[in-house]
């Protein structure tokens, strides 16, 4: 009830408490736009209300003659609307373009989205998981106060949107291109006078191995419909006391989540072509190309079909060769089935070599582990349910 | 009785294959009110899920449905058809004085077409359902196991040749169907509403058709248009979206502003104050509703400039709107107003509609919107315009037409169901623009805790709004068998619908009307005899 | 026909809300221009999407426009601009009331539409074949697509670095990352020019494929372009052709029905407003072709 005569009373009551640098512009904007919509709500209400008491049908009252149209008037109330607005528009657009340039001297951090989760990347490598769990004892994103923190967002499949209400910040996360957002959220002595949490319950504390350290946190949520568990796909920023305790606190504890192989392979691939079958979501059927699982391979030899019946693993040279030369591992029993359409179009060549592509593109960079083996780990690393094995 | 619309012929063949308006829009106005309560009970199963943060009733696949199919059955199948299509079918050429519209036939068409339409896109359910929303962005609407959308997008296809057949036939028949005497100017404004509408309806629904076969394609075959995984832009899947959907949104609010003009003016027994603005501010709408639809995307990672351009356009559809809310207000002044059920209907439309239009200032300025876009704040926005506009001004107009159509009059002491409406609309959807600002996002099967205590407001407030819409359903359907018998012009309309008796003959005007001026109430008596209105006698020749 | 009833007009054709024919048959064109006009809105979708393609890949529609045939879209143009022209005397025939001249004049225009299909037909094949077609499909060979954000791939994270720390590393350095950004190649940080398009890579006409390892033996693989992102192409190609095809058949349709009603003797020098309206109709769907044709087939022509 409280809360509800408050929020009569512009963003005080009505928006989460000013929690970054940037809020207090957006506020300021609502509230002056709230002013006057309160203004003319109820200047129309009043007038509404007053008219349907004074001119009540009623027995000896009937309507009155007055002019039905009048320019002057009409261009009036055309008019300074038309004037309010533009005030309006323009904070507006210079408040929206704070929003959207970020400073030059921002700290990084990566933030990639895949249904229904987070995945907050820092400079030196560490990951985190946006919820608590195994792979990731520790959860969040983690900032240090005052600094100037950007975002950047990626999307492994469909359309997110990155949002942190106390920050008034929200940015959607479109695969296929990177979008940013940035802000910088100050640090205020849970103890102190001062403090303001939205939520009211929200943490103050976030405990590591190496103690329990003050923190600010505040909710993240995922504003963009991405499917059955979007609602749960929220986290918590976490801002630190100080840079120096927010090391402390992490310090050694946090193993970079998608470091290996494949991590690192699936973080190439999508340079590369595989993707465009590979990802984890393509609606393209693929060949099978991970397990262990031991297929009858048929090797085409160019020109020849009828190629020599040999056990080929489904591991790692199967797959490299299958770089090489996509059509090689083919296996006789995928050339039958009608249902594996690719099958079909690799006998006849139609999938390019991706020699090319992975071998020549980036000599430098794709040799060794960084390069084609981590991919190779990557493809390996795919859940091949889809493909009916 | 004498012979009428109604009794003209008889068995079910008259009625399906009926080429008359009156029983089209008749068969319009079942059609459309069966989708709206429908998908009002999916509403109450989302807000009964709502009174608490976790999963209490339905699990997250079926509260994504229920939201997709609420959305999506209450836009494309109610909303957009229920004023033309219902209303407009009956009332239009009556008023314009016309015996029937221009094309009879593919007036049918359309109607066919709809239920078509609604035949398939509720058929996706069957399918497996439909999430993602009632906007079907891309990515996500392709992704695996999805294909319910493939019906979805298949019925809003047809749905949409359904309402462009509509628009055409208004369009015509306005220009090449007035009788002598019936100019532009003296045309009645909801003529005008209904005018503009079908050209919203003609221009923009094209857009959409397009954007579902494409969309189908991208499902069906993988064209790469729309899918980033084969080299397409998801962004250009949302402006090909709201390129017509914008415009949509006007689709609907149009003829609910058209049915308010004629509210106020036959209640406040004045003349329309302002004529020529409120017809010209409908088209004015009209024309600005196509430069607008970016402001839909402001955080998709548009370009700058094109938010700024979007955002200033935007404030342009104020303009006009407010034009015809002052309007109106002048017309009340000096008038002798009578306080019917059609026109509490009218007034809480002003009430509400103008809290939904001023709410869309927030989330047309840009920094606002970043902080409000895809919250609460944005369904409690267009619920205010949509149900505490459009749906009320057409439940006003239903109420205002009912004795016109069915020839019988409701009780207006049940009318008082509006305020048990107003009350719980209010409740409603007020306490989610405080969600909305705290940061509650939308499209959220569960929440945080910190928001239960509005949503528990805003599921209380949903319940008593139903009540209201249930004990509307019944008097109305009551007043079919027990209403009294309706006069020729209950209320006292100065239109030429008011000229014919009620119901309505078959032809419409036995005689060919006299066209006046439609907000002329001069000559216009109360008969406490008939309970109508009558012309004074000589007072009009 | 119209409703049962009877009204004192004599002429069957005229509906009992109008007064003359003459506004009839006027209402009845105009509510077919408005028709062609959602008609026109519906391709200028596509001609959008068309636009904001190749805006976005001028080299691949260059470049994939060529595989395209220009002389069966010509054929193409020709046939549809004389079924055109053979449609416009028909209903002139049909004004006239010369019966079987209008038939004849809409055979020979269900003729050029006949024709029409059967050239996109061999054009159809022809693509299928190749796997020059959209991306989706899985005999396509252009569909090696791309999907990298737009920004430079190592905007962040050098792998080396990044992995150097490895197990049991030291977590959380800003003052690391501080060093490692301006160590990294964008200097002026991610300010991702937004709505800068798809994030495609820039397409990189594809070098020759290096000797020894191309698939010289497989003459498919050797004709199949050696294009990046080219599916994009044939993707609107066949969405833009497709609905054109779409229009042409249903125009054929249409013609079909007023040629049989033209044979019953529904039509008099009074009453032809059907042929009037398919005639109009079958120039919309020309007209578009005539759009149609430049934009995807003559663009870049190499003389
Ligand atoms: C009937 C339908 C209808 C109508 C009439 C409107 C009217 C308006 N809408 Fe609304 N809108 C929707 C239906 C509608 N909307 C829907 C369905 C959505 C969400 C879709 C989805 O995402 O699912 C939406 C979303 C939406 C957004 C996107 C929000 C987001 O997702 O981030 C925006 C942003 O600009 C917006 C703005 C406006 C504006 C400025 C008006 C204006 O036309 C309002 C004009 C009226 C007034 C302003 C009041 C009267 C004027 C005065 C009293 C004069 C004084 C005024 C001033 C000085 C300014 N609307
Ligand atoms: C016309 C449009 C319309 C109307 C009228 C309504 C009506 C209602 N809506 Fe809906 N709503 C949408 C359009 C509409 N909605 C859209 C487009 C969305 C977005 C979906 C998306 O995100 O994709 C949405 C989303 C939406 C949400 C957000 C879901 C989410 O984001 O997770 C919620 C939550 O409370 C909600 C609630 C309600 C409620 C309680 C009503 C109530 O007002 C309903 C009351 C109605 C009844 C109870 C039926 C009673 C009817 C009769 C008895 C018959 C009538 C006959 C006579 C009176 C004669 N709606
Ligand atoms: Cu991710 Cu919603
Ligand atoms: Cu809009």
């Amino acid at each position: 009830m409280n809360r509800l005569w408050d929020s009569l009373f512009g963003s005080a009551g009505q928006l989460p408490p000013k929690l970054s640098t940037t809020a207090a512009e957006v506020d300021w904007l609502y509230d002056y736009i709230y002013w006057w919509c309160v203004f003319f709500f109820v200047l129309i209400v009043a007038v509404m209300g007053y008219f349907m008491w004074r001119y009540r049908r009623r027995p000896g009252h009937g309507a009155q003659p007055s002019p039905s149209h009048h320019l002057g008037i009409e261009l009036v109330w055309s008019v300074i609307p038309t004037i309010l607005i533009i005030p309006i528009f323009y904070w507006g657009f210079t408040g929206y373009m704070d929003l959207h340039q970020a400073p030059a001297d921002c700290v990084k951090v990566e933030a990639e989205a895949s249904q229904w989760q987070w995945k907050f990347r820092y400079a030196n490598g560490a990951t985190m998981g946006n919820k608590q769990s195994e792979d990731s004892p520790y959860f969040g994103l983690h900032v240090a106060p005052g600094r100037n923190v950007q975002i950047i967002l990626s999307s492994n499949d469909v359309l997110h949107s990155f949002y942190i209400p106390n920050f008034r910040v929200k940015q959607d996360v479109v695969p296929g291109r990177y979008t940013s957002v940035w802000f910088n959220a100050p640090f205020v002595d849970p103890a102190s006078p001062d403090f303001e949490a939205w939520p009211p319950g929200a943490p103050t504390e976030f405990e590591t191995k190496n103690g329990k350290y003050k923190v600010n946190a505040h909710r993240l949520f995922c504003t963009e419909y991405c499917g059955t568990s979007h609602s749960t796909m929220d986290s918590w920023v976490f801002v630190h006391e100080s840079q120096e305790k927010l090391e402390e606190a992490l310090q050694g504890g946090q193993r970079p989540l998608g470091q290996g192989h494949a991590g690192r392979g699936r973080r190439r691939a999508p340079t590369k072509n595989c993707a465009s079958c590979h990802a984890k979501h393509s609606r393209r059927s693929r060949p099978p190309c991970s397990g262990a699982s031991r297929r009858t391979g048929a090797s085409r030899s160019p020109g020849s079909r009828t190629a020599p019946q040999v056990q080929v693993t489904v591991g790692r040279e199967y797959v490299l060769q299958s770089i090489r030369d996509p059509g090689s591992q083919l296996a006789l029993q995928d050339l039958s089935n009608p249902g594996n359409p690719w099958a079909n179009n690799m006998q006849k060549g139609l999938y390019p070599t991706l020699e090319n592509e992975v071998y020549r593109g980036d000599e430098e960079k794709f040799k060794g582990k960084n390069g084609l083996d981590a991919i190779v780990a990557f493809i390996q690393s795919l859940n091949q349910k889809r493909d009916g094995e | 009785m004498k012979d009428n619309y109604l009794t003209h012929s008889r068995g079910f063949l008259s009625w399906a294959l009926t080429l008359d308006h009156k029983r089209i829009g008749l068969m319009y106005l079942v059609a459309v009110l069966s989708s709206f309560l429908v998908a009002g009970v999916m509403a109450l199963m989302i807000r009964a899920e709502h009174l608490a943060p976790g999963a209490e009733l339905v699990d997250a696949d079926t509260y994504n449905r229920l939201m997709t199919l609420h959305g999506a059955i209450m836009v494309f199948l109610f909303i957009i058809p229920s004023i033309p299509g219902a209303l407009g079918n009956f009332v239009l050429p009556i008023m314009l004085g016309a015996k029937d519209v221009a094309f009879p036939r593919l007036n049918l068409a359309s109607f066919y077409l709809w239920i078509i339409g609604a035949l398939i896109a509720v058929g996706s359910i069957a399918a497996g359902g439909v999430d993602g929303g009632w906007t079907f962005y891309t990515p996500y609407s392709l992704q695996d196991g999805r294909v319910g959308v493939i019906g979805m997008t298949m019925g809003v296809f047809i749905l949409g040749f359904s309402s462009i057949f509509t628009g055409l036939n208004f369009v015509v028949t306005i220009h090449r169907l007035r009788p002598p005497g019936m100019t532009w100017f003296r045309m009645p404004l909801f003529l005008w509403g209904i005018y503009a509408t079908a050209l919203l309806q003609i221009l923009a629904t094209p857009v959409i058709g397009i954007t579902m076969l494409l969309l189908i394609a991208e499902r069906v075959l993988g064209i790469g248009i729309f899918d980033p995984a084969l080299g397409g832009d998801p962004v250009l899947f949302q402006h090909f979206f709201w390129f017509y959907s914008h415009p949509a949104v006007y689709i609907m609010i149009l003829p609910g502003l058209a049915i308010i003009s004629e509210l106020i003016a036959t209640f406040s027994h004045k003349h329309i104050f302002g004529y020529s603005f409120i017809a010209f501010s409908s088209v004015a709408i009209a024309v600005f509703s196509f430069l607008v639809w970016g402001h839909h995307m402001f955080t998709s990672g548009m370009s700058p400039l094109a938010a700024m351009i979007f955002s200033a356009l935007t404030y342009s559809v104020s303009i006009p709107t407010a034009v015809k809310i002052f309007n109106w207000l002048a017309t009340m002044y000096k008038g002798s107003i009578s306080f019917q059920t059609p026109m509490l209907y009218a007034l809480a439309f002003i009430f509400l509609f103008t809290i939904g239009g001023l709410t869309g200032i927030f989330l047309g300025s840009l920094s606002t919107d970043v902080h409000l876009h895809d919250t609460y704040f944005v369904v409690a926005h267009f619920h205010y315009v949509m149900m505490g506009g459009t749906v009320i001004a057409m439940l006003g107009g239903l109420h205002y037409w009912w004795p016109k159509m069915t020839g019988r009059m409701y009780s207006e002491f049940w009318g008082i169901g509006c305020l048990l409406v107003f009350v719980g609309f209010n409740l409603t959807f007020f306490s989610q623009f405080l969600l909305g600002s705290l940061g509650m996002p939308r499209r959220y099967h569960t929440y945080a805790a910190e928001y239960q205590p509005i949503h528990m407001t805003s599921s209380i407030g949903s319940f008593i709004l139903a009540a209201g819409l249930f004990v509307t359903l019944f008097y109305l359907v009551h007043s079919l068998f027990k209403g009294k018998l309706a006069p020729a012009n209950p209320w006292g309309g100065a239109t030429l619908e008011w000229h014919c008796s009620s119901p309505p003959p078959h032809d419409n005007f036995s005689v060919a009307p006299t066209v006046g001026d439609p907000y002329d109430y001069s000559d216009l008596s109360y008969d406490p005899q008939t309970g109508g209105w009558i012309s004074k006698p000589g007072a009009h020749a | 026909m119209s409703d049962d009833h009877g009204h004192g007009h004599g002429d069957p054709n005229l509906a009992h809300h109008w007064d003359t024919m003459d506004q009839q048959v006027h209402a009845g064109k105009f509510g077919m221009w408005l028709f062609l006009s959602t008609e026109v809105l519906l391709f200028a979708g596509l001609f959008c999407a068309y636009c904001v393609y190749r805006g976005l890949h001028p080299e691949v529609f260059a470049e994939a426009s060529k595989v395209l045939d220009w002389k069966l879209g010509a054929l193409n143009t020709v046939i549809l601009l004389i079924s055109s022209f053979t449609m416009a005397m028909g209903v002139r025939a049909a004004q006239l009331g010369n019966r079987s001249q209008t038939s004849l004049m809409l055979v020979l225009t269900l003729c050029g539409a006949a024709g029409f299909m059967i050239v996109k037909g061999v054009e159809y094949t022809a693509k299928f074949e190749h796997g020059t077609i959209w991306a989706g499909h899985p005999g396509s060979v252009t569909g090696g697509y791309n999907y990298v954000p737009q920004t430079d791939r190592e905007f962040a994270f050098p792998e080396d670095a990044a992995a150097a720390p490895a197990e049991g590393q030291e977590a959380h350095s800003d003052s690391k990352v501080a060093a490692l950004l301006t160590a990294s190649a964008e200097p002026s940080g991610i300010a991702v020019p937004a709505g800068a398009g798809v994030g495609l890579v820039p397409n990189r006409a594809a070098a020759p494929p290096p000797e020894g390892l191309a698939h010289g033996d497989h003459p498919r693989v050797t004709t199949a372009p050696k294009i990046q992102n080219m599916h994009i192409f044939f993707g609107i190609y066949f969405v833009m052709t497709g609905t054109h095809g779409l229009h042409v058949i249903i125009g054929g349709i249409a013609i079909v029905w007023v040629l049989i009603r033209n044979m019953r003797g529904d039509f008099t020098p009074k009453y032809n407003l059907p042929v009037d309206l398919v005639g109009l109709y079958w120039h919309l769907v020309d007209l578009i072709w005539i759009f149609l044709f430049p934009l995807l087939y003559l663009i870049h022509a190499e003389h």
